[in-house]
């Protein structure tokens, strides 16, 4: 009757030492389903201002060309001064006859006179030139650097828009990747979406919708609100109007 | 982002009251399949018995040598025979005693049906066992991947961006225990239907064996 213990005890350790070592080891087949392991599915959608960037390249290719035509236009009212004084040594020689008083020595002195007055007008201009130049040269470095600043918090706010709509966005089984629909948003000061509107179509009509319900179910964006009281100009250049682009990259098929 | 999934980090990694489920289902799993191997064994023993036995039986020898031959042997008598030996020996001492033929078939076979429901109990042992972790153990893995799920969920609700990969390892971790339920419950449920089934067939065979037993002390006692 001992064995009616005993055995039973070991067959049933046995087995489940079996499994056990199977689980921890793991058996060729059953490893191979464990490929199958989540991946992080990351839904990648790019804020695309397809308007802004020749406005954005606006405010740069001006303070480049300035630099360059306004020294001319300057440059030129000088050789309009020139000629001024060159007439008035004419008409002086023609007084100096009627004196007679003044002798060729005289004339040659002031002549020297004049050409040095001239010389002092003309480095002074030049001066004033340079120090223009300069001083637009500097006013454009500084605009350049608030475009910068403009463009590194334009960029914090795209992609915080990019992520809001993105988390907001639940695409339709029909989705494939390499679809693509640009999205026309229209904003209010205080943040309030008014309205967005299908620009560039994917073909996919129930994809496209789901775009705009992902845009017009986000309501209100707090931190535009916040951007327009803090920076306006930079709101009302970028954000009052702008265009998204809905990608999805991250699909199966 | 990988992550491990493997069985055993998933358990390590469950929480407290699933990876209590989970040992409960282990342990139903380690006691019924012990219940199994035993049953298999027993029934298996009294099979041999009983066709040795039989052989034994209707081979025209002498019940009384027969008797005698079973009190030598070592060990308790196993089915078909103890229901033998618990008849003849009622028959031989009331017979001693010259009581009515009736009164002493009667006594014989309530002996017998004595010795058969004894027989019944020693068969459906661990039975009912089976019976409960072959029908509750899928519920009890079941309340163990709910409630991780539960976890699971609630985990996410506290997350700004949930993908794919927040949740699936919660699952993933939680249908563990429905896995081991199932386990758990297969083997117990196919078992015990088996074992039902022996039993009854055993129990018949059991049952005619007494009733011829009696119809041949029955001849006995009245041929006298």
């Amino acid at each position: 009757m001992q064995g009616f213990r005993l055995i039973p005890a070991m067959v049933t350790l046995l087995l489940h030492g079996l499994v056990a070592a199977v689980l921890l080891i793991g058996l060729p087949g059953i490893s191979d389903s464990q490929e199958l392991k989540a991946k992080p599915v990351v839904i990648q959608a790019k804020l695309v201002i397809d308007k802004v960037p020749p406005s954005r390249a606006k405010p740069a290719p001006p303070a480049k060309p300035k630099p360059a035509p306004k020294p001319k236009p300057v440059v030129k009212p000088k050789p309009e001064v020139k000629p001024k004084p060159a007439p008035k040594p004419k008409p002086k020689p023609k007084p100096a006859p009627k004196p007679k008083g003044p002798t060729a020595e005289e004339i040659r002195q002031k002549k020297a006179a004049e050409k040095a007055a001239e010389e002092a007008k003309q480095r002074a201009l030049q001066e004033q030139i340079r120090k223009q130049q300069q001083e637009e040269l500097a006013a454009a470095l500084a605009s350049e650097d608030a475009a910068l600043e403009e463009a590194e918090l334009v960029s914090s706010y795209e992609q915080l828009i990019a992520q809001l709509v993105t988390n907001n966005w639940s695409r339709p089984p029909s989705a494939r990747n390499g679809m693509s629909v640009t999205v026309a948003i229209r904003t209010l000061p205080t943040g309030e979406i008014i309205s967005a509107s299908v620009v560039k179509g994917s073909g996919n009509e129930a994809f496209d919708q789901s775009a705009l319900r992902a845009v017009k179910g986000l309501g209100e964006i707090a931190e535009l609100g916040e951007l327009a009281q803090q920076n306006r100009a930079a709101y009302e250049r970028k954000f009052r109007h702008f265009q998204f682009k809905f990608e999805p990259t991250d699909l199966r098929r | 982002m990988e992550q491990d999934l493997s069985i055993i980090t998933l358990i390590s990694q469950a929480s407290l009251f699933v990876q209590a489920i989970m040992a409960i289902l282990v342990l139903a799993s380690l006691l019924s399949w012990y219940a199994i191997a035993q049953r298999v064994m027993y029934f298996s023993m009294a099979e041999r018995e009983m066709k040795r036995f039989e052989a034994q039986f209707w081979s025209g020898g002498d019940l009384n040598t027969l008797y005698q031959e079973g009190s030598n042997k070592q060990g308790l008598a196993v089915g078909m025979e103890s229901i033998f030996r618990a008849g003849f020996k009622e028959f031989s001492r009331m017979a001693q005693r010259n009581i009515d033929s009736d009164a002493v078939m009667e006594g014989c076979q309530r002996a017998m049906r004595v010795a058969i429901s004894r027989e019944e109990e020693h068969m459906e042992k661990s039975l009912p066992f089976l019976a409960t972790v072959g029908s509750t153990s899928p519920y009890i893995g079941l309340l163990g991947t709910v409630w991780g799920i539960m976890g699971s969920f609630h985990g996410l609700a506290q997350v700004q961006q949930a993908t794919l990969a927040t949740v699936a390892p919660g699952i993933s971790e939680a249908l563990v225990a429905t896995a081991m339920g199932l386990i758990a419950a297969i083997p117990a449920v196919m078992s015990y239907n088996r074992f039902s089934a022996k039993l009854d067939s055993y129990m018949g065979k059991y049952e005619t064996f007494a009733d011829e037993f009696s119809s041949l002390l029955h001849r006995q006692v009245h041929v006298r």
